[in-house]
């Protein structure tokens, strides 16, 4: 079905990671809309931060001040002054930074939430195409961790670099206005570490990408192995699989090796280049000070300036790579948001708001292919009435479960109609469709949680109805077996259960939902006798009086259906009781010739 | 350092690495010196311009060529900072990566030993990944980073407070005095940001699973209706994130203040007793310059202790975990190398076999003789003991009581490695590796396309991957194609059939395989391998045919129902 073509492109993958499908800034200011609603919070925080890198260059004009005028000149009542001033200054500075800090903190926090609220939207929006092109992993790794890679930004360095910013631009300002030229000279001094850090910027994102791809390789690779452990047992597989670990491992260390050698001469450089300004001002300052241009106070003012104008900068520089990761989290998460929903798929034109369906179904010339090569419905018509018993047969491929998926709308078909009492479900809502079609497939999905969380997640279904509908199921049984209880746990994946168990769970999950179609896919296959008789007798529980479709490969659980849907290579070949296409030998009569001579 | 318990692999990673180790505190301690130097230098500028005393080793012949000496000393301390950061970096923040690479190695390299018990109960998966991931990550760090934090702590405190003590002993003993709770408070505060962050970090993993579960669970939300639902669970979880990563937040912007006040008392001091002591002619203005920036310099170190500390607790219990995962019993037959010939005519004699799991009775007094060639059939109920019964049989649960005799002897008597090639086993479950279809047939041999394609022809999978446009180099796995689970099922039968094994046991290994196709392999499998023994569990009797006999597990006697 999902066949390696049609599998979307990751949007970290080199291959377009340089054709940028959403500008990296653009995307930022795509997020920025989530910011509703909270950007008075935002913008007081900015304005305290902005005062405070004020405040604290006030503190370094005033020791400057302090130390040329006061002391040197030994003018105590300006020295004591000038103290004061210093220590209101750095206090006042110190409780802005605080607060500001927090506030801007506040504010993010809320900022993704947002987001993450939007995803979850979208999550439940998108259509089954969807997930059939894009592999589980990596939509999970859009839900959790790329959010987390915005949030890391928005919440935590933000902060700091709008602070390292400000008291940047504010030591810049002090500079210039001490001393413009000398100030000129200082800030155009960052240049060379400057680009240093643009020159090496790709180098650092290619590392970067490079290294966190191994570290999940690694991590795939540990948890594919724990999973596989009794295979590799079975195969004395021990040693093969430590070799390939290893490499994976050794393969991560060569390359944090080399990214640590990049930094190792990088960083170090670029601190070096960025405490230029201090060692050019005592070059320049001290000549001027010796040709007696500018005064001890204004010399060590531009210390203390120039200390606060390297720090920040120094801080932004080793950052940006935090902030072009966050573009790019932000960039995924844009993307993702961008993709087609179920509605922008199936409901084009006007909505048909429902009803509750009485059971009456037709297929009218439907075709339907899962990509544009090749059509895997071709061309199939059939009218079911309610509360008929439908029987589907075929081989694997022959367009079975597409049937199904295409009348519980899972799937969008490309030409003919399919009618519910007469209605298309073209225009159907489609959520109003589906709550009245109930489906029991193949792939139990169960999750880590109580067997209660597993059935339902309505609270207002009391114990009594749930276990009133597992009586009728069968599920009863199964609790009584294993002494399970509707709040005990069940392990993900349902570890600790059988095929046919979990086959009991769904179909009474399914129950539950009280459906007007019911649609049983391959329900049996795994399940042996004792549990296909339970399962039967809830079946048949279940489908009275409700049209439903049974598809089985084990011909004998169709005997019991009204009609039976013989399909071969995405057509619809047969139509008729069981008795009469035996009667007819053709393709249904083949299938349970070889049945019976299997079965002797 | 004590060279046992928990330390025990980190000592002999430090000895063995010796060199690098000593390299790695003298390019530190340049640095610290050069950063020292820096800082008085720039108070000699100050005292040089007032017109006070400098060291005499700084003083030239003229003004200007004292200048001029002084700015090149202040230049070269920048650049030996440099290299001297450079030095560290490829010495001692080298060893960080290295040790983490060995750590997470020798974490497989121990726990594909562990016995079935041990993976289920103590070391499951999650336990494992977190060792891999937390663990090693917050571990590595006393083997490089800390270790520079804490060498850098030492010599630059040291070298600050010699500095301070020798322009004036009375001031720095003061600053001293009201920094000195700095280390601790520091400490005391960055426990509580790492409970904090902790506590947002457990919930993350939660709440990132609930987030994997919504995504696994969408087409059962879209049938069952059920999207609203979770969309609720997954919002209300995100609030409760939310509301604990803020709590974290917080208190690491508690450092503003704290620090802050530090600097502010520092300044106090400065501006008393400095002051004071300039008055009264003690300190020059150059030295009270100096003395500034000394004391903002020993700010950091001691700031910088409250976090090595604590970092170090946590690395502690970290590398803790990871020593018990190296020391945790292996299965001892596993690692087993000596062995003896297996040959013969009797492949399996069983006398009186019990199996328990827990209080539960599994298996019950089962005799049975297999020769070579021999065709068995397994059948019964879910729970009867098939599955068990098969991991007897193929020599991977030993836990049993009774005799077992393989080739006439115990299995204690062969290698795992020899038992490997002459048992192979297709379980019920599919499991296939994230690889190509080749390489999960080969696995660790050597095949060439043409042998890979006759076992998946015999497997009856030949037609439906050549479909495939990548033919045998097709991807599995999350990011590859999605095999059915007969598909899945015949794969695993193939990579079974590519050992040529003496005994192949098929755990109900075609359930999901369609009836017509799975007769067909069964035929095949029969006229093929005529030499093969094979146990076939299935609860389908049709599955059965080909066997000579049958064992009924849910049969009523104690000897079980053997059906001719």
């Amino acid at each position: 079905m999902s066949g390696k073509n049609y599998i979307a492109i990751d949007d970290q993958d080199e291959s377009v990671v340089n054709k940028k499908q959403y500008a990296e800034w653009r995307s930022f200011l795509f997020l920025m809309k989530f910011t509703e609603g909270l950007r008075t919070g935002l913008f007081v925080a900015l304005g305290l931060l902005l005062i405070y890198s004020v405040m604290a260059m006030l503190s370094g004009y005033a020791m400057g001040v302090l130390v040329g005028e006061g002391l040197a000149k030994k003018n105590w009542d300006l020295t004591y002054k000038w103290s004061a001033i210093v220590l209101l200054a750095e206090l006042f500075a110190l409780s802005l930074h605080y607060y500001g800090r927090k506030i801007l903190t506040r504010n993010a926090s809320f900022v993704i939430l947002n987001i993450r609220e939007t995803l979850f939207k979208k999550l439940s929006s998108l259509p089954m195409s969807f997930f059939d092109r894009w592999p589980q992993g990596r939509i999970v790794t859009r839900m959790t961790h790329d959010v987390e890679g915005v949030e890391q930004f928005f919440t935590a360095s933000l902060g700091r670099m709008l602070n390292a910013f400000f008291l940047a631009m504010a030591a810049a300002v002090a500079m210039l206005s001490s001393d413009f030229k000398l100030g000129t000279i200082l800030i155009l001094s960052m240049i060379p570490a400057l680009l240093v850090v643009l020159l090496t910027r790709t180098k650092v994102n290619i590392i970067n990408r490079k290294m966190s791809k191994l570290a999940s390789e690694i991590n795939s690779k540990l948890s594919e192995y724990i999973d596989g452990l009794y295979v590799i047992r079975a195969f004395g597989l021990e040693k093969w699989s430590q070799g390939i670990f290893s490499k994976n491992v050794q393969d991560h260390v060569d390359i944090t090796l080399k990214a640590n050698t990049f930094y190792g001469w990088s960083r170090p450089l670029v601190s070096f280049l960025c405490s230029m300004p201090l060692v050019l001002l005592v070059w320049f300052g001290g000549l001027k000070l010796m040709e007696g241009v500018i005064t001890l106070a204004v010399f060590v003012a531009f210390v203390r300036y120039a200390e606060r104008f390297f720090g920040p900068v120094m801080m932004l520089f080793r950052e940006v790579h935090v902030i072009l990761q966050a573009f790019t989290s932000a960039q995924r998460v844009a993307n993702f948001l961008r993709e087609d929903s179920e509605a922008d798929l199936f409901m084009k034109g006007e909505v048909y708001p429902g009803k509750a369906i009485y059971g009456d179904i037709e297929f009218r010339d439907v075709w339907m292919g899962y990509n544009e090569d090749s059509w895997s419905l071709k061309g199939v018509s059939f009218k079911v009435k309610k509360g008929e018993k439908i029987g589907i047969v075929g081989t694997t491929g022959s367009g079975k479960t597409t049937t199904i998926s295409i009348l519980s709308r899972l799937y969008d078909f490309q030409k003919g109609d399919v009618l519910i009492d007469g209605q298309s479900i073209k225009d159907w809502d489609i959520a109003n469709l589906r709550e009245q079609i109930g489906l029991v497939s193949q792939d139990v999905i169960i999750f880590q949680g109580t067997l209660r969380d597993n059935l339902t997640v309505d609270p207002a279904l009391s114990d009594e109805e749930i276990l009133r509908v597992a009586e009728i199921t069968g599920l009863s049984l199964v609790m009584k077996k294993n002494n399970l209880a509707l709040n005990d746990l069940i392990k993900d994946g349902g570890a600790n259960m059988s095929a046919g168990e979990k086959q009991v769970l769904s179909l009474t999950r399914t129950c539950l939902l009280n459906p007007h179609i019911l649609i049983l896919d391959e329900a049996t296959a795994h399940v042996d006798p004792y549990y296909e008789k339970i399962l039967h007798d809830g079946v048949e529980n279940v489908m009275e009086d409700k049209t439903s479709f049974i598809i089985a490969h084990r011909l004998d659980t169709i005997k019991e259906c009204d009609r039976v849907l013989v399909f071969s290579d995405g057509k619809l070949v047969e139509v008729g009781s069981p008795d009469g296409l035996m009667d007819e030998k053709g393709v249904f009569f083949g299938l349970t010739q070889a049945q019976e001579f299997v079965e002797s | 350092m004590s060279r046992h318990g928990k330390y025990e692999y980190w000592w002999s990673y430090l000895k063995e690495h010796k060199l690098m180790y000593c390299l790695g505190v003298l390019t530190v301690v340049v640095c610290n010196i050069s950063q020292v130097y820096f800082a008085r230098a720039m108070g000699h500028i100050v005292d040089f311009f007032s017109d006070n005393a400098i060291p005499g080793w700084l003083v030239q012949d003229d003004k200007k060529s004292t200048f001029i000496f002084l700015f090149l000393t202040i230049l070269i301390s920048r650049v030996f900072l440099m290299l001297g950061r450079m030095g560290w970096r490829l010495t001692l923040a080298r060893q960080t990566h290295q040790a983490a690479g060995d750590m997470k190695d020798k974490i497989w390299k121990n726990a594909k030993y562990f016995s079935t018990a041990d993976l289920v109960d103590k070391y499951p998966k999650g336990v494992l990944m977190n060792a891999a991931n937390s663990d090693v990550g917050q571990a590595r760090f006393i083997f490089g980073f800390t270790l520079v934090g804490l060498i850098d702590v030492i010599f630059l405190g040291i070298f600050t407070l010699v500095s301070m003590f020798q322009i004036n002993a009375l001031l720095t003993l003061a600053s001293l005095l009201l920094l000195g709770f700095t280390p601790i408070a520091i400490k005391k505060l960055s426990k509580i940001e790492v409970e904090n962050y902790e506590r947002a970090q457990n919930f993350l993993s939660e709440f990132n699973d609930l987030s994997s579960q919504a995504v696994a669970t969408v087409k059962l939300q879209k049938l069952g209706q059920t999207a609203k639902f979770w969309f609720k669970r997954l919002y209300a979880s995100a609030s409760e994130y939310r509301e604990r990563r803020l709590s974290a937040h917080y208190t690491s912007l508690k450092y503003i203040p704290y620090i802050g006040m530090t600097s502010i008392l520092a300044y106090v001091v400065l501006f008393s007793l400095g002051v004071y002591l300039n008055i009264t002619g003690q300190l020059t203005v150059g030295e009270f310059v100096a003395m500034q920036g000394l004391v903002f310099l020993l700010q950091d170190p001691l700031v910088e202790l409250g976090y090595i500390i604590s970092d170090w607790r946590k690395s502690g219990t970290s590398l803790q975990r990871l020593e018990n995962i190296y020391r945790n019993p292996k299965e001892d037959y596993l690692l087993q190398s000596d062995s003896t010939d297996i040959s013969g005519q009797s492949v399996y004699s069983i006398d009186n076999l019990k199996f328990n799991y827990g209080d539960n009775v599994i298996l019950d007094g089962i005799d049975l003789r297999i020769s070579k060639g021999d065709r068995i059939g397994v059948t019964g109920k879910i729970g009867s003991g098939k599955s068990t019964l098969v991991n007897i049989l193929s020599g991977l649960e030993r836990d049993f009581r009774g005799d077992v005799n393989f080739y006439n002897k115990e299995f204690s008597k062969y290698s795992h490695h020899d038992l490997r090639e002459h048992i192979v086993c297709v379980h019920q479950k599919p499991f296939l590796f994230a690889d190509s279809i080749k390489s999960n047939v080969a696995m660790d041999r050597d095949m060439t396309d043409e042998q890979v394609w006759h076992f998946l022809s015999m497997a009856g999978l030949g037609p439906e991957v050549l479909d495939f446009e990548d033919g045998l180099n097709t991807q599995l796995g999350e990011w590859g194609i999605n095999l059915s689970g007969g598909q899945k099922q015949r794969l695993t039968l193939a990579r079974a059939l590519s050992r040529k094994p003496e005994v192949l046991l098929l755990d109900d290994g075609l359930s999901a395989v369609d009836t017509v196709t799975e007769e067909k392999i069964l035929s095949n499998l029969n006229k093929q391998l005529k030499d093969t023994t094979i146990i076939w569990v299935a609860h389908r009797k049709s599955t059965l045919k080909y066997c000579d006999k049958i064992i009924d597990l849910d049969g009523p006697c104690l000897e079980k129902t053997i059906l001719q």
